[in-house]
């Protein structure tokens, strides 16, 4: 059965969940099944949360990642800290622009890994980081196409994002897109 | 009738639900007009679904109790005059609702609580899951009684249990639990919302005394403002709720009615899940997000070979024990991963002769698949 | 036969009140109330907790009622209100059970100011328990649990009551029989929480312990030692009285 296991990690308040519900949302409304299961809070040191989505093309038996196909992280710690609950060989990409990274060689030995400029992108274009999350939607989309189209993607982001705002959501969209 | 197959009063359709949600609109969509609550983690999101499902039909009351005690207080005094109630809370809310919940039992009051777990006791973790109350909700209040407590593994289920606890509750009239845990409660996933749902509700008969001796059955229920000067007490009662403080007999008589309307029930009552149990040696047993687990573990060992099966229990209370001993005649080792010290295992260790191995998680991660596979392969 | 009779079940009689009780002058008033207000009887619900103020509604007033768990009277009533907003629902409680068990419900209600009437049928102990001290046993008072003297102070229950926001407050008690159907009347007709604060008799236990074992010489104690809201000129005037009328 074909299973894929994405975590995205960071802090609060970067819209980690969302990203995850987004993610959920998009491929539930494409047909197919995806569960969505968070962790946050103190219960996990230095403040990491994480938003754990896995994909099927039907019914998902366990619902949360054991190893992640995909990692996205957004902070140093929740890198450090999930590293190693992901798969030899998978892809793990990185928010270039805030992370520091001591071992990128050993990461890039071990994992397919990429870096991004998320945040630098965000500032680039809007002065702040708030849309990183949806930034990262745009970007993480090329990874995901046996599961969901764009535009099941833009309708998840039109029923999860107040209207108002939806111009310039789908803008971070595009710039994601187009990394 | 008191079965009636209704349209859904909210969209059908397949939609991204979190658990939480799904068994609030499972509730409103079996009826549920009245809500109290007091917040907690984590099963505060489900009162803010009521109030969407609530605002938007413009129908239903909720409200925020001072605390967990008059919120289940209130539910009870609302379903005395017919209106189909709910709370939600987790563990130490639950802890606070038990006398009140001994007073819907014994008062026969038909409603349902959520209760979310979370890992206890005391404060403990307040947003990570557990499964450790599986025996606080059969044995939480004093005296002899009999509960109905449903044990969903997903968002759908959530739903659907929604649906059937009250279905449950008002036929049997008995307060009924759906226990879920914090991982399935805050889980994301499809949820297909039907056109049209079974629907029982209670049968109102302005004529019956409020209680009943019966051994066998639940009688129907008169409310208040029938005009009949109703009288509905704790205290032990005769059918028309006088007071008798002293009698043995008719204590004798109620107890054995509050258990035997369900008892003589179960198979009406009591559902499982099953795979290739005909022809496992071992089985994995569990039920709740622990069953998630296991299903996947079954999967993985099967691959392998080994003849194992998936035995799950959607209704952990009542337990058919009959059933089960029926069921696992020709298993020889039964595994039962669970989020606690081992409580459904104790249950199969008393109901049956093989041996019971518990896969348990103290502390408040969800059980994985592989951890199971292992002590499975262990103990072949 | 009187027309309240019509509002009480003689076939439960005798109470179980204990003799000289002033719980059954209570329930007089409340079914007097009803009677003169011509109140529909299949739309009031009474709610009542545990104690001796729970029989008072449950079983004698021939009403709907429902008799619930200690304290919990006006959580329970609070639902059935909700419910049925068209149903009078009126709580009976004791001191105990409204003011110590309870009192987190009625400081709530009546900051909700939900439309119930609750009547605290006062008798400054737990009698039904063996005449332990509530919060409402004046200090100094001598009880099955403060044998040497109360060294706590009680509660003023109505003036508690009236700040968390009720819209009708009153205290009287069973020596003022006429003023207390008033104000359970008044009560009832009231839009909002309100609450009357009912001083009860306890020959059995409080009043052989602090004032007297005998009925009479209790009502008169009652009698002489209240004094109206309206007639305090002076704090000195009230001391160690009980202040009745309207808050």
């Amino acid at each position: 059965m074909e299973r894929l296991e994405v975590r995205y990690a960071g802090t609060g308040g970067q819209g980690i969940i969302l990203l995850g519900v987004l993610t959920a949302e998009a491929v539930t409304r494409a047909g197919k099944y995806a569960t969505q299961g968070s962790y946050y809070g103190a219960q996990v040191r230095g403040g990491i949360t994480s938003a754990d989505v896995v994909l099927g093309k039907e019914w998902i038996s366990f619902p949360y990642v054991e190893k992640s196909d995909i990692l996205v992280a957004f902070t140093s710690e929740s890198l450090d800290y999930y590293v190693n609950s992901a798969k030899n060989g998978s892809l793990i990409i990185i928010d270039e622009t805030t992370m520091v990274l001591q071992d990128e060689d050993e990461l890039r030995s071990r994992y397919k890994f990429f870096k991004v400029p998320f945040t630098r992108v965000c500032y680039e274009r809007f002065n702040s980081g708030f849309l990183l999350n949806i930034v990262a939607f745009g970007y993480i989309l090329r990874h995901l196409k046996r599961f969901c189209s764009k535009e099941d993607a833009i309708e998840a982001l039109k029923s999860n994002v107040p209207p108002k705002y939806i111009e310039l959501e789908l803008e971070a969209f595009n710039i994601g897109l187009s990394l | 009738m008191p079965w009636n197959r209704i349209k859904v009063p909210i969209k059908s359709g397949r939609f991204l639900l979190q658990g939480d949600e799904a068994v609030a609109d499972g509730a409103f969509c079996a009826g549920m007009r009245f809500y109290a609550g007091y917040p907690i983690t984590p099963a505060s999101e489900i009162i803010t679904r009521v109030q969407d499902r609530f605002e938007e039909s413009n129908e239903g009351v909720y409200f925020q109790g001072e605390d967990e005690i008059a919120s289940i207080a209130a539910c009870i005094g609302a379903s005395w005059t017919g209106t189909k109630a709910m709370t939600a809370t987790s563990g130490p809310g639950f802890d606070l609702m038990v006398e009140n919940l001994g007073y819907a039992i014994f008062t026969e009051t038909p409603m349902v609580i959520v209760d979310v777990q979370r890992a206890g006791p005391s404060t403990g973790q307040a947003a990570r899951p557990s499964q450790g109350d599986y025996h606080q909700v059969r044995y939480a209040t004093h005296g002899d009684y009999e509960i109905i407590v449903l044990s969903p593994w997903s968002c759908q289920e959530l739903f659907e249990f929604g649906v059937r606890a009250f279905n449950l509750s008002e036929r049997y009239r008995v307060p009924t639990i759906v226990l879920t845990d914090e991982a399935i409660a805050h889980l994301r996933e499809p949820v297909e919302i039907p056109e049209e749902i079974d629907v029982f509700d209670r049968e109102h008969d302005p004529e019956a005394p409020p209680f009943s001796f019966d051994e066998v059955d639940a009688s129907p229920m008169p409310l208040l403002g029938d005009g009949k000067a109703l009288l509905v007490t704790g205290s032990t009662h005769t059918e028309w709720g006088k007071r008798v403080t002293q009698d043995p007999e008719v204590h004798r008589k109620i107890v054995k009615h509050l258990i035997g309307k369900i008892s003589n029930h179960i198979s009406d009552i009591f559902e499982t899940h099953e795979e290739f149990i005909e022809d496992a040696d071992f089985v994995i047993a569990s039920y709740g997000i622990s069953a998630r687990s296991g299903f996947e573990a079954m999967n993985r060992l099967r691959k392998k070979r080994i003849k194992i099966g998936f035995f799950r229990l959607k209704v952990i209370w009542p337990i058919w024990e009959k059933y089960i001993i029926q069921r696992f005649s020709n298993v020889k080792k039964v595994f039962v991963p669970e989020m606690n010290m081992g409580h459904l295992s104790s249950e199969l260790k008393r109901i049956l002769n093989c041996e019971i191995i518990p896969v348990t998680e103290l502390g408040t991660n969800v059980i994985l698949p592989e951890e199971i596979v292992k002590v499975v392969e262990e103990n072949l | 036969m009187k027309t309240y009779m019509e509002w009480i079940r003689t076939e439960f009689f005798p109470t179980a009140f204990c003799p000289g009780c002033g719980h059954g002058i209570i329930l007089r008033a409340i079914a007097k109330a009803c009677d003169e207000l011509e109140l529909d009887r299949d739309n009031v619900v009474f709610v009542s907790g545990i104690g001796c103020s729970g029989w008072i509604p449950s079983p004698y007033i021939k009403a709907d009622s429902i008799h619930t768990t200690h304290g919990r009277a006006i959580a329970f009533a609070t639902g059935v209100k909700l419910a049925r907003p068209d149903f009078t629902v009126i709580v009976v409680g004791g001191d105990g059970d409204l003011a110590s068990i309870g009192g987190n419900h009625l400081i709530h209600a009546a900051r909700r100011n939900i439309d119930i009437t609750c009547i605290m049928a006062d008798n400054n102990n737990y009698g039904m328990t063996g005449g332990q001290y509530s919060p409402t046993t004046p200090k100094g008072s001598k009880t099955s649990t403060s044998r040497k003297g109360l060294s706590e102070a009680p509660f003023d229950v109505a003036k508690l009551v009236k700040s968390a926001g009720a819209s009708f407050v009153a205290r009287y008690t069973v020596a003022h029989f006429p003023q207390l159907v008033n104000s359970i009347k008044k009560a009832i007709s009231t839009e909002g929480f309100s609450f009357v604060q009912a001083i009860s008799t306890c020959p059995t236990h409080f009043g052989r312990r602090n004032v007297t074992q005998d009925p009479y010489e209790f009502i008169d104690y009652l009698k002489r030692n209240s004094v109206n809201i309206k007639n305090i000129t002076s704090s000195a005037e009230s001391m160690g009285k009980i202040i009745i009328g309207e808050f």
